[in-house]
């Protein structure tokens, strides 16, 4: 076989899977760990940068390239036919921009500098800050989230509460102590914790000491001690040891959103606090149950709110799956 | 006649040029993307913009005899793009795209040569 066709034929391949799918959400993350393509990108004005990939996103979609659209649809079909998002068959091509137009925002973020030209640009419209407002020095504050727009949005306030701490699995590699080489300009703000015992240890340390931690509960790595919890009406996991730290430790739990006004080529995010979650404010009271059921209606009240920005929605019939699986 | 072909990335300028020059794709190669050099003469199929300052870019627009500009659809060379090169291209893909929206197609704007194939 000729070199060159060989090569072709090994490049038509890369990224696939055998059915021809192409993991979008991988792609994008990887793009930002390419140094000759985050060049690239951060050639291209943030703004600009943002609309081609939004229409990137959207071309996706209509063409269905690399399955993309087949999957939204396989994820998500249960979801609209069974009336609990009626609507968001017409948000799915809004889904798939927003997905793309992630991946401007994280390269705008990736340097202090350009993070904060790129948030001058913004109108980040904080609603809520009143049901925080209470908490911090006084007590832990857990705040929970699901993946929508970047948290940089959020970093102008976070510094204001000190270090926030988050939860990263080391990758490769990296040390246990590895500092995200993307965050690493953002360290004064944040703390990153690596996702196993020890990791745990320091997040029950920061909650008893008051501080604050962000956490994602629309995602567990598949090794983490998981109980039951719901998620559009199927099981899905949900980290034990979340529900075991906010229990012992007392801390307040505020589900948290960041998410663009749409269209995703505008300016505006808005960052919202929402009300603590009841069990979280007396939890020493709180059942197990009654927590991961507040828990997993927090973060589907989440996704219901901007459900064309969640960027997970490609993982959730693997997540039901998963959840069945569970003792 | 010397004719360029030019378009943004993965709007078919090789196959084209390949179907009128009529040469084989390795021939085809040599040329593609080559800078012009004056003097060359005769019938002569160019592909590309090669990268320069503007006003050697303008100069090679001048030296033409017709300009054929490909006009494909964003989504319909995306979907080229990762057929060919694969999804992890997609960076040079979007920056190929803004550079030819914002440095080359103004200099195409308006010039009496260009041909619109779409």
């Amino acid at each position: 076989m000729p070199t060159g066709l060989l090569e072709r034929l090994i490049s038509r391949d890369r990224g696939r899977s055998q059915r021809g799918n192409i993991d979008w959400l991988t792609v994008l993350e990887d793009c930002l760990d390419d140094a000759e393509t985050v060049s690239l990108l951060r050639q291209i004005p943030s703004a600009e940068r943002r609309a081609l990939l939004a229409e990137t996103g959207r071309e996706v979609y209509r063409r269905d390239l690399g399955n993309f659209a087949a999957e939204l649809s396989y994820n998500t079909d249960f979801v609209i036919a069974s009336g609990q998002l009626p609507d968001f068959g017409e948000q799915r091509e809004d889904h798939a921009a927003c997905l793309f137009a992630g991946l401007s925002d994280a390269v705008d973020f990736l340097t202090r500098a350009s993070g904060e030209e790129h948030l001058a640009a913004t109108r980040v419209d904080v609603q809520g800050l009143s049901h925080l407002q209470p908490f911090p020095q006084r007590r832990g504050v857990l705040l929970l989230s699901v993946f929508q727009s970047h948290i940089g949005y959020m970093a102008p306030l976070l510094e204001t509460l000190g270090k926030v701490a988050l939860i990263r699995k080391p990758q490769g590699s990296e040390g246990r102590d590895y500092f995200p080489q993307r965050l690493l300009e953002w360290r004064a703000a944040l703390e990153v914790v690596p996702a196993d015992a020890a990791g745990g240890m320091r997040l029950f340390q920061i909650l008893r000491n008051r501080g604050v931690v962000g956490l994602y509960n629309d995602f567990l790595y598949p090794d983490a001690r998981a109980v039951r919890g719901l998620l559009f009406g199927r099981h899905v996991p949900i980290s034990r040891t979340l529900l075991l730290m906010i229990r012992k430790t007392g801390a307040v739990v505020i589900p948290t959103a960041i998410a663009r006004r749409l269209p995703v080529e505008g300016n505006e995010v808005q960052v919202c606090f929402f009300p603590p979650l009841p069990a979280s404010l007396a939890p020493e009271e709180a059942t197990e149950t009654a927590l991961a059921i507040q828990l997993s209606l927090a973060t589907e009240c989440l996704i219901r709110r901007f459900p064309a920005q969640w960027r997970l929605w490609n993982t959730l019939r693997l997540r039901w799956e998963r959840g069945e699986e569970l003792p | 006649m010397k004719t360029l072909i030019t378009g943004p990335s993965c709007s078919g300028k090789t196959t084209l040029g390949r179907s009128l020059i009529g040469c084989r794709l390795v021939e085809l190669d040599r040329l593609d993307g080559a800078a012009f050099e004056e003097g060359n003469g005769g019938d002569c199929m160019l592909e590309g913009i090669p990268s320069g300052s503007e006003e050697e870019i303008r100069r090679l627009l001048a030296s033409m005899d017709q300009i054929l500009w490909l006009q494909v659809p964003f989504g319909m060379r995306l979907h080229r793009m990762i057929e060919r090169d694969g999804p992890a291209a997609l960076g040079r893909f979007l920056y190929n795209e803004f550079a030819w929206n914002r440095y080359l197609a103004p200099l195409l704007e308006g010039n009496r040569k260009v041909r619109r194939l779409s």
